[in-house]
C-alpha cells in the first residue's frame, strides 16, 4: 500500500504530538488567561506561542503588554509607582491607574481576593 | 420494477444515478471507503463543499490522504448526526450563522459525541475538521480539548499531548515565581 503522503504516526507518539501550532492556539484561546500563563511552563515551544505577538489577539492577555509584568505588593503602601508608565492610587478596595506620560487616569483595577498584591 | 436489463444499459443508468445521487464517497488514507450525505457534507465542511461544487468528488471514493480511517468514521458520523438534529428549515440559517456567531455552547448530542472519544480519537478529529475546514466541528472538539485542561498542571499537559519538558530546573523555578499567581487554585 502506498502510504507516500498520507498520515502516519510514530508508535510511540501520541495524536496531540502532531498538531500544529495553529490548533493549540485554537485550543488555547478557549482557556482562562489564568491557565494558559500556567501552561507558559510546559515547554519552551509553548511559551513562544503563548507570548507571540500574532497569537495575542486570539488569546486572552493579562495587562502585561502595558503594564511591567510582575507582582506588586500593596502592603500599607497606598501609592504605587513604576517610573514613566503609571501610578497607581489604592482606595477602597480599588486600584487607580494613571499614567506616567499624561498624569490622566487610565484605569481603574478591583482588587478582589488578596488586597495585598497584585499582579500586572 | 426493473430487474433485468442489458449491462450497457445499466452501466448508463448507473452513472445517471451517481451524478445526482444525495450521498459522497470519502476514502481514508489507509483506503476505508465512508458515505456521507452530500447536503450535510457541503454545509459542515468548507473543503468538500468546494470539492463538491467543483465536480472533483471521485464517485469511486475521494482521497483524504491527511486523514485516518477512525478519524474520518468519526467526520461521517459527525455530518451524519448533524444532518438528523437541525430540522431542514432551519439549515440555511444555521449554516451562514457558524461563520460569525461567537461560540455556541455544544449541544447534548456533541457533548456526547466527543465524550466518548479516547484522547488520540479526538486530537486526530481535531486535525480532520481543521484539514477539511469544518468550523462547528473544530470549534466543538477544541471545546472539549479545553475542558480536559482547565486546573491541569504542566506536568499533566506535557502528559497529555506528549510534550518533552525542555527547561532547566533554574528556569522553570524562575517561570514559577514569575507567574506565582497562575499557580493558585483555580
Amino acid at each position: 500500500m502506498d502510504l507516500s503522503g498520507s498520515k502516519k504516526r510514530a508508535s510511540a507518539a501520541t495524536a496531540a504530538a502532531d498538531l500544529t501550532d495553529d490548533l493549540i492556539v485554537e485550543i488555547l484561546s478557549r482557556l482562562p488567561v489564568k491557565s494558559i500563563c500556567r501552561f507558559k511552563c510546559v515547554s519552551r515551544h509553548w511559551r513562544g506561542l503563548i507570548s507571540d505577538p500574532a497569537h495575542r489577539k486570539k488569546l486572552p492577555q493579562t495587562l502585561s503588554g502595558f503594564f511591567y509584568p510582575r507582582y506588586y505588593r500593596l502592603d500599607d503602601a497606598r501609592k504605587m509607582v513604576c517610573p514613566g508608565f503609571w501610578t497607581g492610587y489604592r482606595a477602597a478596595g480599588f486600584l487607580y491607574i494613571y499614567s506616567g506620560v499624561t498624569r490622566k487616569m487610565v484605569g481603574v483595577m478591583r482588587l478582589c481576593q488578596s488586597n495585598q498584591e497584585v499582579y500586572l | 420494477m426493473e430487474v433485468d436489463k442489458g449491462k450497457g444499459e445499466a452501466e448508463e443508468t448507473r452513472k445517471v444515478a451517481e451524478a445526482d445521487r444525495d450521498t459522497v464517497t470519502l476514502k481514508s488514507s489507509d483506503g476505508k471507503l465512508f458515505e456521507v450525505s452530500k447536503e450535510a457534507a457541503a454545509r459542515l465542511s468548507t473543503v468538500l463543499a468546494g470539492m463538491i461544487a467543483g465536480g472533483s468528488i471521485d464517485d469511486n471514493g475521494t482521497d483524504l490522504k491527511q486523514i485516518g480511517s477512525e478519524a474520518l468514521e468519526n467526520v461521517v458520523d459527525y455530518c451524519n448526526k448533524h444532518a438528523n438534529s437541525i430540522p431542514s428549515a432551519a439549515l440555511i440559517s444555521s449554516s451562514i450563522s457558524f461563520n460569525t456567531a461567537p461560540f455556541k455552547e455544544p449541544e447534548e448530542w456533541e457533548r456526547k459525541f466527543v465524550d466518548r472519544l479516547s484522547h488520540d480519537a479526538l486530537f486526530d478529529l481535531v486535525e480532520a475538521a481543521n484539514f477539511l475546514g469544518m468550523e462547528r466541528l473544530l470549534d466543538v472538539t477544541c471545546h472539549k480539548i479545553s475542558e480536559m485542561m482547565k486546573g491541569k498542571s504542566p506536568d499533566q499537559i506535557r502528559e497529555v499531548f506528549n510534550i518533552k519538558n525542555d527547561y532547566t530546573k533554574e528556569e522553570l523555578e524562575e517561570i514559577r515565581q514569575e507567574l506565582a499567581w497562575a499557580f493558585y487554585d483555580d
